[in-house]
Protein backbone atom coordinates (compact mmCIF):
# COMPACT_ATOMS: atom_id res chain seq x y z
CA UNK A 1 0.00 0.00 0.00
CA UNK A 2 1.19 3.69 -0.88
CA UNK A 3 2.24 5.75 2.01
CA UNK A 4 4.85 8.73 0.83
CA UNK A 5 5.95 8.91 4.38
CA UNK A 6 7.62 5.58 4.68
CA UNK A 7 8.36 5.47 0.82
CA UNK A 8 10.79 8.81 1.69
CA UNK A 9 13.32 7.27 4.26
CA UNK A 10 16.00 6.35 3.41
CA UNK A 11 17.01 2.66 3.51
CA UNK A 12 19.00 2.37 7.16
CA UNK A 13 16.46 4.58 8.69
CA UNK A 14 13.19 2.11 7.21
CA UNK A 15 15.04 -0.59 9.01
CA UNK A 16 15.38 1.09 11.96
CA UNK A 17 11.42 1.55 11.94
CA UNK A 18 10.99 -1.80 10.83
CA UNK A 19 12.76 -3.21 14.26
CA UNK A 20 10.86 -1.18 16.31
CA UNK A 21 7.77 -2.61 14.88
CA UNK A 22 8.76 -6.02 14.58
CA UNK A 23 10.06 -6.01 18.43
CA UNK A 24 6.44 -4.83 18.95
CA UNK A 25 5.16 -7.70 17.34
CA UNK A 26 6.56 -10.14 20.01
CA UNK A 27 5.89 -7.57 23.02
CA UNK A 28 1.87 -7.47 21.92
CA UNK A 29 2.16 -11.57 22.24
CA UNK A 30 3.28 -11.17 25.49
CA UNK A 31 0.18 -9.01 26.13
CA UNK A 32 -1.71 -11.73 24.68
CA UNK A 33 -0.13 -14.25 27.33
CA UNK A 34 -1.16 -12.01 30.23
CA UNK A 35 -4.42 -11.84 29.02
CA UNK A 36 -4.94 -15.73 28.56
CA UNK A 37 -3.51 -15.73 32.48
CA UNK A 38 -5.22 -13.43 33.84
CA UNK A 39 -8.76 -14.61 31.71
CA UNK A 40 -8.03 -18.04 33.28
CA UNK A 41 -7.51 -16.34 36.70
CA UNK A 42 -10.97 -14.71 36.64
CA UNK A 43 -12.86 -17.49 35.48
CA UNK A 44 -11.83 -19.49 38.92
CA UNK A 45 -12.18 -16.31 40.79
CA UNK A 46 -15.24 -14.55 38.76
CA UNK A 47 -15.70 -11.19 37.38
CA UNK A 48 -18.97 -9.75 36.11
CA UNK A 49 -19.97 -11.19 32.53
CA UNK A 50 -18.49 -7.47 30.59
CA UNK A 51 -15.27 -7.88 32.14
CA UNK A 52 -15.17 -11.55 31.51
CA UNK A 53 -16.36 -10.29 27.96
CA UNK A 54 -13.59 -7.65 27.98
CA UNK A 55 -10.63 -9.75 29.02
CA UNK A 56 -11.29 -12.75 26.67
CA UNK A 57 -11.67 -10.69 23.74
CA UNK A 58 -8.11 -9.10 24.36
CA UNK A 59 -6.72 -12.10 24.05
CA UNK A 60 -7.19 -11.77 20.61
CA UNK A 61 -7.05 -8.43 20.02
CA UNK A 62 -3.68 -8.45 21.26
CA UNK A 63 -2.55 -11.65 18.79
CA UNK A 64 -4.24 -8.87 16.21
CA UNK A 65 -2.33 -6.28 17.48
CA UNK A 66 0.76 -8.79 16.69
CA UNK A 67 -0.41 -8.78 13.32
CA UNK A 68 -0.18 -5.30 12.66
CA UNK A 69 3.14 -4.58 13.70
CA UNK A 70 5.15 -7.48 11.96
CA UNK A 71 3.25 -6.27 8.78
CA UNK A 72 3.94 -2.88 9.57
CA UNK A 73 7.43 -4.19 9.99
CA UNK A 74 7.70 -5.96 6.95
CA UNK A 75 6.14 -2.68 4.86
CA UNK A 76 9.34 -0.55 6.32
CA UNK A 77 11.39 -3.24 5.18
CA UNK A 78 9.64 -3.89 2.12
CA UNK A 79 9.82 -7.85 2.44
CA UNK A 80 7.83 -10.68 3.93
CA UNK A 81 6.12 -10.60 7.54
CA UNK A 82 8.15 -12.19 9.98
CA UNK A 83 5.79 -13.65 12.71
CA UNK A 84 7.37 -13.57 15.94
CA UNK A 85 9.49 -16.44 17.73
CA UNK A 86 7.94 -18.20 20.69
CA UNK A 87 9.12 -16.97 23.98
CA UNK A 88 8.39 -16.91 27.80
CA UNK A 89 5.17 -15.55 29.49
CA UNK A 90 6.34 -13.38 32.52
CA UNK A 91 3.37 -13.36 34.60
CA UNK A 92 3.80 -11.76 37.58
CA UNK A 93 3.70 -13.71 40.70
CA UNK A 94 3.30 -10.74 43.00
CA UNK A 95 3.82 -13.12 46.29
CA UNK A 96 2.36 -12.85 48.84
CA UNK A 97 -1.05 -12.46 47.03
CA UNK A 98 -2.75 -15.31 46.19
CA UNK A 99 -6.79 -16.05 44.85
CA UNK A 100 -9.04 -13.50 44.19
CA UNK A 101 -6.12 -10.84 45.60
CA UNK A 102 -4.12 -11.85 43.13
CA UNK A 103 -6.22 -12.03 40.39
CA UNK A 104 -7.63 -8.48 40.86
CA UNK A 105 -3.59 -7.23 41.21
CA UNK A 106 -3.50 -8.93 38.25
CA UNK A 107 -6.32 -6.84 36.31
CA UNK A 108 -4.78 -3.07 38.03
CA UNK A 109 -1.91 -4.04 36.98
CA UNK A 110 -2.87 -4.48 33.54
CA UNK A 111 -5.65 -2.74 32.48
CA UNK A 112 -5.75 0.01 34.94
CA UNK A 113 -2.17 0.55 34.89
CA UNK A 114 -0.41 -1.18 31.36
CA UNK A 115 -3.55 -1.02 29.09
CA UNK A 116 -4.30 2.77 30.46
CA UNK A 117 -1.53 4.34 30.17
CA UNK A 118 -0.75 2.50 26.79
CA UNK A 119 -3.85 4.63 25.61
CA UNK A 120 -2.56 7.79 26.58
CA UNK A 121 1.09 7.49 24.77
CA UNK A 122 -1.26 5.78 21.65
CA UNK A 123 -3.19 9.06 21.21
CA UNK A 124 0.08 11.01 21.67
CA UNK A 125 1.53 8.77 19.04
CA UNK A 126 -1.42 9.45 16.63
CA UNK A 127 -1.38 12.63 17.26
CA UNK A 128 1.93 13.67 15.51
CA UNK A 129 2.20 10.48 13.34
CA UNK A 130 1.39 11.30 9.41
CA UNK A 131 2.43 7.86 7.91
CA UNK A 132 -1.21 6.72 6.80
CA UNK A 133 -0.33 3.04 7.40
CA UNK A 134 1.24 4.34 11.15
CA UNK A 135 -1.92 5.91 11.88
CA UNK A 136 -4.05 3.61 11.03
CA UNK A 137 -2.66 0.79 12.96
CA UNK A 138 -1.81 2.75 16.20
CA UNK A 139 -6.10 3.89 15.26
CA UNK A 140 -6.82 0.27 15.62
CA UNK A 141 -4.60 -0.70 18.37
CA UNK A 142 -5.89 2.27 20.14
CA UNK A 143 -9.31 1.38 19.77
CA UNK A 144 -9.04 -2.13 21.19
CA UNK A 145 -6.84 -0.86 23.75
CA UNK A 146 -9.75 1.81 25.45
CA UNK A 147 -11.39 -1.58 26.16
CA UNK A 148 -9.01 -3.50 27.47
CA UNK A 149 -8.21 -0.37 29.99
CA UNK A 150 -11.86 -0.16 30.76
CA UNK A 151 -12.14 -3.86 32.26
CA UNK A 152 -9.95 -3.21 34.70
CA UNK A 153 -11.80 0.04 36.00
CA UNK A 154 -15.17 -2.04 35.46
CA UNK A 155 -13.58 -4.97 37.70
CA UNK A 156 -12.08 -2.74 40.35
CA UNK A 157 -16.34 -1.10 40.33
CA UNK A 158 -17.76 -4.59 40.61
CA UNK A 159 -18.98 -6.83 43.62
CA UNK A 160 -15.82 -9.00 42.95
CA UNK A 161 -13.42 -6.58 44.26
CA UNK A 162 -14.98 -6.44 48.15
CA UNK A 163 -14.34 -3.71 50.85
CA UNK A 164 -11.11 -5.35 52.61
CA UNK A 165 -9.88 -6.18 48.99
CA UNK A 166 -10.05 -2.27 48.60
CA UNK A 167 -8.59 -1.75 51.97
CA UNK A 168 -5.50 -3.56 51.33
CA UNK A 169 -4.73 -2.03 48.02
CA UNK A 170 -3.46 1.48 48.70
CA UNK A 171 0.39 -0.14 49.24
CA UNK A 172 -0.21 -2.71 46.16
CA UNK A 173 -0.70 0.28 43.59
CA UNK A 174 2.32 1.50 45.13
CA UNK A 175 4.50 -1.53 44.38
CA UNK A 176 2.49 -1.97 40.72
CA UNK A 177 3.09 1.06 39.68
CA UNK A 178 6.81 1.01 40.38
CA UNK A 179 7.04 -2.45 38.89
CA UNK A 180 5.95 -1.30 35.30
CA UNK A 181 6.95 2.24 35.52
CA UNK A 182 10.25 2.88 37.34
CA UNK A 183 12.87 1.78 34.80
CA UNK A 184 10.83 3.53 31.82
CA UNK A 185 10.33 6.82 33.60
CA UNK A 186 13.77 6.95 35.13
CA UNK A 187 15.21 5.57 32.09
CA UNK A 188 17.18 9.07 29.96
CA UNK A 189 18.36 7.17 26.87
CA UNK A 190 16.74 7.95 24.00
CA UNK A 191 13.95 6.05 22.96
CA UNK A 192 14.09 3.54 19.60
CA UNK A 193 12.89 5.59 16.84
CA UNK A 194 12.37 8.76 18.35
CA UNK A 195 13.85 10.79 15.56
CA UNK A 196 10.86 9.65 13.36
CA UNK A 197 8.12 11.50 14.94
CA UNK A 198 6.17 11.82 11.80
CA UNK A 199 6.42 7.68 12.30
CA UNK A 200 4.18 7.78 15.31
CA UNK A 201 7.75 7.22 17.57
CA UNK A 202 7.75 9.59 20.99
CA UNK A 203 10.74 11.13 22.20
CA UNK A 204 11.99 10.16 25.63
CA UNK A 205 10.66 13.43 27.40
CA UNK A 206 7.17 13.28 25.18
CA UNK A 207 6.79 9.99 26.75
CA UNK A 208 7.44 10.99 30.27
CA UNK A 209 5.24 13.78 30.18
CA UNK A 210 2.90 11.86 28.89
CA UNK A 211 2.95 8.70 31.39
CA UNK A 212 2.39 11.47 34.17
CA UNK A 213 -0.46 13.25 32.82
CA UNK A 214 -2.14 10.08 33.02
CA UNK A 215 -1.50 8.99 36.20
CA UNK A 216 -2.12 12.46 37.20
CA UNK A 217 -5.65 12.50 34.88
CA UNK A 218 -6.40 8.88 34.14
CA UNK A 219 -4.87 5.99 36.40
CA UNK A 220 -4.72 7.60 40.40
CA UNK A 221 -8.20 9.64 39.88
CA UNK A 222 -9.74 6.57 39.10
CA UNK A 223 -8.12 4.81 41.89
CA UNK A 224 -9.77 7.28 44.13
CA UNK A 225 -13.05 6.87 41.99
CA UNK A 226 -13.13 3.26 43.18
CA UNK A 227 -12.52 3.87 46.35
CA UNK A 228 -8.81 3.46 46.93
CA UNK A 229 -6.76 5.40 49.02
CA UNK A 230 -4.32 6.60 46.64
CA UNK A 231 -1.69 8.51 49.40
CA UNK A 232 1.48 5.92 48.50
CA UNK A 233 0.52 5.66 44.95
CA UNK A 234 0.89 9.52 45.02
CA UNK A 235 3.94 9.69 47.02
CA UNK A 236 5.46 7.33 44.36
CA UNK A 237 4.11 9.16 41.66
CA UNK A 238 5.68 12.84 42.90
CA UNK A 239 8.86 11.15 44.32
CA UNK A 240 9.86 8.11 43.04
CA UNK A 241 8.82 8.54 39.91
CA UNK A 242 10.11 12.14 38.92
CA UNK B 1 -5.22 19.03 21.31
CA UNK B 2 -2.40 18.79 23.18
CA UNK B 3 -1.12 15.29 24.95
CA UNK B 4 -2.58 16.95 28.96
CA UNK B 5 -6.07 17.58 27.44
CA UNK B 6 -6.12 14.15 26.07
CA UNK B 7 -5.65 12.60 28.78
CA UNK B 8 -8.38 14.00 30.76
CA UNK B 9 -10.68 13.45 28.44
CA UNK B 10 -9.48 9.59 29.09
CA UNK B 11 -10.46 9.86 32.38
CA UNK B 12 -14.06 9.79 31.14
CA UNK B 13 -13.61 7.57 28.41
CA UNK B 14 -11.90 4.82 30.20
CA UNK B 15 -12.27 5.21 33.87
CA UNK B 16 -16.03 6.17 34.18
CA UNK B 17 -17.36 4.38 31.13
CA UNK B 18 -15.25 0.90 32.32
CA UNK B 19 -16.80 1.43 36.16
CA UNK B 20 -20.20 1.93 34.67
CA UNK B 21 -20.34 -1.47 32.62
CA UNK B 22 -19.94 -3.16 36.17
CA UNK B 23 -23.00 -1.24 37.57
CA UNK B 24 -26.50 -3.79 38.06
CA UNK B 25 -24.20 -6.90 37.36
CA UNK B 26 -24.65 -9.02 40.33
CA UNK B 27 -21.56 -11.34 41.17
CA UNK B 28 -23.22 -14.69 40.84
CA UNK B 29 -23.21 -17.22 43.54
CA UNK B 30 -19.81 -16.88 43.63
CA UNK B 31 -18.66 -14.27 45.73
CA UNK B 32 -21.38 -15.06 48.09
CA UNK B 33 -20.54 -18.78 48.38
CA UNK B 34 -16.99 -17.55 48.79
CA UNK B 35 -17.89 -15.73 52.19
CA UNK B 36 -19.08 -19.15 53.81
CA UNK B 37 -16.60 -21.42 52.56
CA UNK B 38 -14.20 -21.32 55.22
CA UNK B 39 -10.31 -21.42 55.00
CA UNK B 40 -10.43 -24.32 52.85
CA UNK B 41 -11.81 -22.05 50.12
CA UNK B 42 -10.22 -23.24 47.05
CA UNK B 43 -9.36 -19.45 45.46
CA UNK B 44 -12.12 -17.21 46.36
CA UNK B 45 -12.92 -13.88 47.27
CA UNK B 46 -12.69 -15.35 50.76
CA UNK B 47 -9.27 -15.62 50.01
CA UNK B 48 -8.71 -12.50 49.53
CA UNK B 49 -9.15 -11.58 53.00
CA UNK B 50 -6.69 -14.05 54.34
CA UNK B 51 -4.01 -11.86 52.26
CA UNK B 52 -5.07 -8.79 53.85
CA UNK B 53 -3.40 -9.13 57.52
CA UNK B 54 -0.83 -7.41 59.02
CA UNK B 55 1.84 -9.60 58.49
CA UNK B 56 1.36 -10.47 54.91
CA UNK B 57 1.22 -6.19 54.23
CA UNK B 58 4.32 -6.11 55.84
CA UNK B 59 5.74 -8.09 53.10
CA UNK B 60 4.15 -6.70 50.36
CA UNK B 61 5.69 -3.03 51.56
CA UNK B 62 8.85 -4.30 52.04
CA UNK B 63 9.46 -6.50 49.02
CA UNK B 64 11.38 -4.67 46.47
CA UNK B 65 9.19 -4.69 43.26
CA UNK B 66 11.83 -4.20 40.52
CA UNK B 67 13.96 -7.37 42.07
CA UNK B 68 9.94 -9.02 42.21
CA UNK B 69 9.32 -8.61 38.51
CA UNK B 70 6.08 -7.29 39.37
CA UNK B 71 4.87 -5.64 35.82
CA UNK B 72 3.47 -7.79 32.59
CA UNK B 73 5.63 -7.67 30.04
CA UNK B 74 4.20 -5.85 27.25
CA UNK B 75 4.38 -2.59 24.80
CA UNK B 76 3.61 0.95 25.95
CA UNK B 77 4.57 2.91 23.17
CA UNK B 78 8.17 2.46 23.28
Amino acid sequence: MHDAEIDALARDERLTLAAVWQKRGGLELQVAGGFAAIASELLEHGAVQPVMALVGQAVRDEVHHAEISVELAARYRGDDVVWPAPAPVHIPKLAPATGALRATLHMIAMCCINETVACAILEAAFAQAKSPLVRAGIQSILSDEIDHARAGWAHLASPFVDAETKRALPQWLKRLLAGKLDVLLQDESPLPGEAFPHHGMLARETFREVVHAALDDVVLPGFARAGIDTEPARAWATAGSS
Amino acid sequence: MDNLTATKKLFHAIVVIGMAASLGCSSGTTAADASTDGPESDGTVADAGKDTSADVMADVNHMDASDAGDGFSGWMGC
